[in-house]
């Protein structure tokens, strides 16, 4: 059998065929987990000090309630502190990211059951996604998942019994990224979790029963 | 092919050999193709992932009808929100507690039922083109959610 040979090497046709695949693979790679074009560009531009703004998604403190969607409850803004309560009440803002650090400052509950972090939330006022709160029921840390307004059982549950969760002030820190979710408290690690309902939303703050909080800022950031 | 019709040695003189440069090149060659194969399936594995990710395969797929009732601890018939989880299919359920949900996409679902402010989750695996009967649902209701 004659064999023959091809010495033209490689082709620019082949070069560029591997070059738009390899460019192919890496936007589906970033989009499978979750990282926005603007996300790499908030990594570029803020490591390179270009854009200071680039990476911080939302930030209020708390002059106004102008920047969010209040669904329901009583929630007034006094000498640059949120008050929640009492009753029943939530409040969503939309942030353009999927992946991103909430960062509650000052969170003091002085009355009632508590106070609630929503992330990942569409859809309001019959919303989905996902809370986090202590919940003196449970005596534990609890993430919850939320179907159209409705709240199921936690779905990750971190006893914490004696906590003293009243009167004092708590800096609440919230890392969502892809399908994990990890709650700092001053610092702490406190509950680590993942769920793959929802991959997108914004976020919110509830209240209910009889409690009665207030907080001083909230920010929302890329994650570093 | 018969030994006559074999190429003779002397037209076998004719066919030029490849040199070692010919041969770096071709291996080049050989490894950019190889290159080419991996990431083609790589970006057709990540093209699928994209897919499901985004619920276009669940759109895509067959789909089902589920049905069940809703009773309460007392095995009294609930009038609860039933719904397919990551899904905006919804329904009431009537007055016997019954409820019926078409066009369920097949496989792994969660039927969620709400009641109150509070929620259940139960698993299902949805088969395509029949009636899947979910039987009786008792939502207990807790102290807490």
């Amino acid at each position: 059998m004659i064999r023959r040979f091809n010495n033209r090497g490689q082709s620019f046709v082949e070069y560029m065929l591997l070059l738009t695949l390899i460019a192919g693979t890496v936007i589906l790679s970033l989009r499978a987990l979750g990282i926005t074009v603007r996300d790499i560009y908030c990594l570029v531009a803020g490591s390179l000090g270009l854009d200071q703004s680039c990476g911080h998604y939302f930030y209020d403190p708390f002059d106004t309630l102008e920047a969010w969607n209040i669904v329901n409850g009583k929630w007034t803004t006094r000498n640059g502190k949120l008050y929640g309560g009492p009753g029943e009440g939530r409040i969503f803002v939309g942030i353009p990211a999927n992946n991103y650090v909430i960062t509650l400052r000052s969170a003091v509950l002085e009355t009632g059951n508590g106070y609630g972090v929503f992330f990942r939330v569409t859809n309001t006022p019959r919303f989905n996604g996902y809370s986090f709160q202590y919940d003196p029921g449970y005596k534990a840390f609890i993430y919850r998942k939320w179907v159209n307004g409705y709240e199921l059982p936690p779905f990750a549950v971190a006893r914490a019994p004696n906590y003293e969760w009243y009167g004092y002030p708590r800096d609440i820190q919230i890392v969502v990224h892809g399908n994990t979710f990890t709650t700092y408290i001053d610092g702490q690690p406190i509950l680590t979790a993942t769920d793959d309902s929802y991959r997108q939303g914004g976020i919110g703050l509830r209240v209910w029963d009889a409690t009665q909080a207030n907080f001083e800022a909230i920010s929302v950031d890329a994650i570093q | 092919m018969s030994f006559q019709e074999s190429p003779s040695l002397e037209s076998l003189k004719s066919v030029q050999l490849p040199d070692q440069k010919q041969l770096a090149r071709m291996r080049a060659r050989r490894r950019l193709w190889v290159m080419i194969g991996i990431f083609a399936v790589a970006l057709i594995a990540l093209s699928i992932l994209n897919l499901q990710q985004s619920g276009l395969l669940e759109a895509m797929r067959s789909k089902g009808t589920v049905v069940g009732t809703v009773v309460d601890e007392n095995n009294a018939p609930l009038r609860a929100f039933v719904f397919v989880l990551g899904t905006p299919l919804e329904t009431q359920t009537d007055a016997n507690g019954h409820f019926e949900l078409h066009d369920v996409p097949a496989g792994s679902q969660e039927i969620v039922v709400g009641y109150l402010g509070a929620a259940r989750a139960f698993p299902l695996v949805v088969q395509a083109n029949t009636v899947n009967d979910m039987g009786t649902i008792q939502f207990v209701s807790t102290r807490i959610p």
